[in-house]
């Protein structure tokens, strides 16, 4: 019980480490063209693999553009692992059809998507 | 287990907490974008601040290419006029040219980059023109201290969106001379300095000093505007606050049903899912639940304090717009002269 307790203590305080300025796996600003950092390397894989293979399984589902996905790899080069995550999962809760106050935009197939970049580091 | 529940609590509420106030000011600021749309024909309609040409001047190079430039601008080509203005300079250099021709000349190609959207190259042209040779002479010269108004506005927002610190924004000194030569053209044009900087504290500051027993259209308008934005405006804080304490009512406080139950959804599924987990000693999928349930209940957070955010700046942009368009507090709407 007390381990499970210490681990899940852990756990927390890595969750709010972004939030007292601290981020364990920052990434530091870089370039686009850059190659991510090694310990982001993992994190991105899953993605890439989610984009280019299981995706394609029922086509594109996303309400945003960006799709989540891109969402989630940017947040996470942008901002760091567990703060980009953790944007990355709001997106995922808000993935549906509430029109609510977003922006819109055309794609080239004609379809209505909502406008939702990742923040920038100065607006947030 | 007693003791790990209030364990948790508490270093759920100290997350909560953290997540809430967070250490970013620039959730609670408006981040204006107010735009207005200006027709040529508009434009066009006004006159011109110098006198009409005499046969001579009209036959000379710089006249030729100052009426070119003239006839580009009413149609909306300002990227045509700003050459053909530039030309007429540079032929009027070898002519002995009135200081007054000059300054039209000036004029033109300064207002050209302003409708034309290029507010930093608008102030460059002006800081080398001959405006600045006893402006107080020029006809136009009130509009061209409410068109650097908005230009030092614009280029200053310019600057906070690539990221360079640019501070609170002073008052111009323009404005109270301004008001003093010309009191109702003055307070409009600081009406438009404090909207197009989301400065509602000091635009309220003002109203309230303003102790006129019958105000004007434009100001009852503005004071409609700063009430029903305080009725209607969204506290980031508050949003994830009330996330933090219950994941989906941050959402909900914003409008946004869906996501409200999708989070509620989720959080209770995971915290369920965890606890089941670690009651029957499943520690390694304990964790990756608990990792999960993290990412959701802090993600959550973040997500209804930026969309309170972004709530409230859609909600100002869209109201002030409006309000700024038929007020006509916008400068590029309140000329009198043009080309």
């Amino acid at each position: 019980m007390r381990s499970k307790l210490a681990l899940s203590l852990l756990l927390l305080l890595f969750c709010s480490l972004p939030l007292l300025g601290e981020e364990p796996w920052v990434a530091s600003p870089q370039e686009a063209s850059d190659p991510p950092p090694s310990y982001l390397a993992g994190m991105e894989a899953i993605i890439a693999f989610h984009q280019q293979v299981i995706t394609h399984a029922d086509g594109p589902r996303s309400h945003f553009f960006p799709s989540s996905s891109s969402y989630m790899l940017t947040a996470i080069r942008r901002f760091g692992f567990v703060q980009g995550f953790c944007l990355g999962c709001d997106r995922l809760i808000r993935e549906n059809s509430d029109e609510w106050v977003y922006r819109t935009i055309r794609t080239r197939d004609g379809d209505l998507l909502k406008w939702d970049p990742v923040p920038l580091p100065q607006n947030f | 287990m007693r003791q790990y529940a209030r364990v948790m609590t508490f270093g759920l509420v100290v997350v909560a907490w953290l997540a809430c106030t967070g250490c970013s000011r620039t959730l609670n600021e408006i981040e204006p974008k107010l735009s207005c749309q200006i027709s040529p024909s508009s434009i066009a309609r006004l006159p011109s601040p110098a006198p009409p040409l005499s046969h001579e001047e009209k036959a000379s190079d710089w006249g030729k290419e100052y009426e070119m430039g003239a006839s580009f601008a009413k149609e909306g080509d300002f990227y045509r006029a700003i050459t053909c203005f530039k030309r007429a300079q540079f032929f009027a250099l070898s002519k002995q040219v009135d200081l007054k021709h000059w300054q039209y000349l000036d004029w033109g190609v300064f207002l050209s980059y302003m409708l034309g959207g290029k507010y930093r190259e608008a102030l460059d042209s002006f800081e080398s023109s001959l405006l600045l040779e006893d402006p107080k002479s020029f006809p136009a010269y009130h509009d061209l201290q409410a068109l650097l108004v908005e230009a030092l506005a614009e280029t200053r927002k310019k600057r906070s969106k690539e990221g360079k610190r640019t501070g609170k924004a002073s008052l111009p000194a323009i404005i109270p001379a301004l008001e003093q030569e010309d009191p109702e053209y003055g307070r409009k044009v600081r009406y438009f300095f404090y909207l197009s900087h989301a400065r509602l504290n000091d635009l309220e500051t003002y109203l309230a000093e303003q102790s006129e027993p019958n105000p004007d259209a434009t100001t009852r308008a503005i004071k409609r505007f700063c009430e029903d934005f305080r009725v209607h405006r969204k506290s980031p804080t508050a949003a994830g606050l009330y996330n933090a304490l219950l994941p989906g009512a941050g959402y909900l406080y914003v409008g946004q049903v869906q996501s409200a139950v999708t989070s509620l959804l989720l959080n209770v599924l995971f915290v369920a899912a965890s606890w089941r987990f670690f009651e029957k000693g499943d520690t390694a999928a304990g964790i990756i639940t608990a990792g999960f349930e993290a990412g959701w209940y802090v993600g959550g957070i973040t997500g209804a304090r930026l969309a309170a955010k972004q709530y409230n700046d859609t909600y100002y942009n869209q109201r002030a717009s409006q309000l700024m368009t038929e007020q006509r507090i916008f400068p590029l709407l309140m000329l009198h002269y043009a080309f």
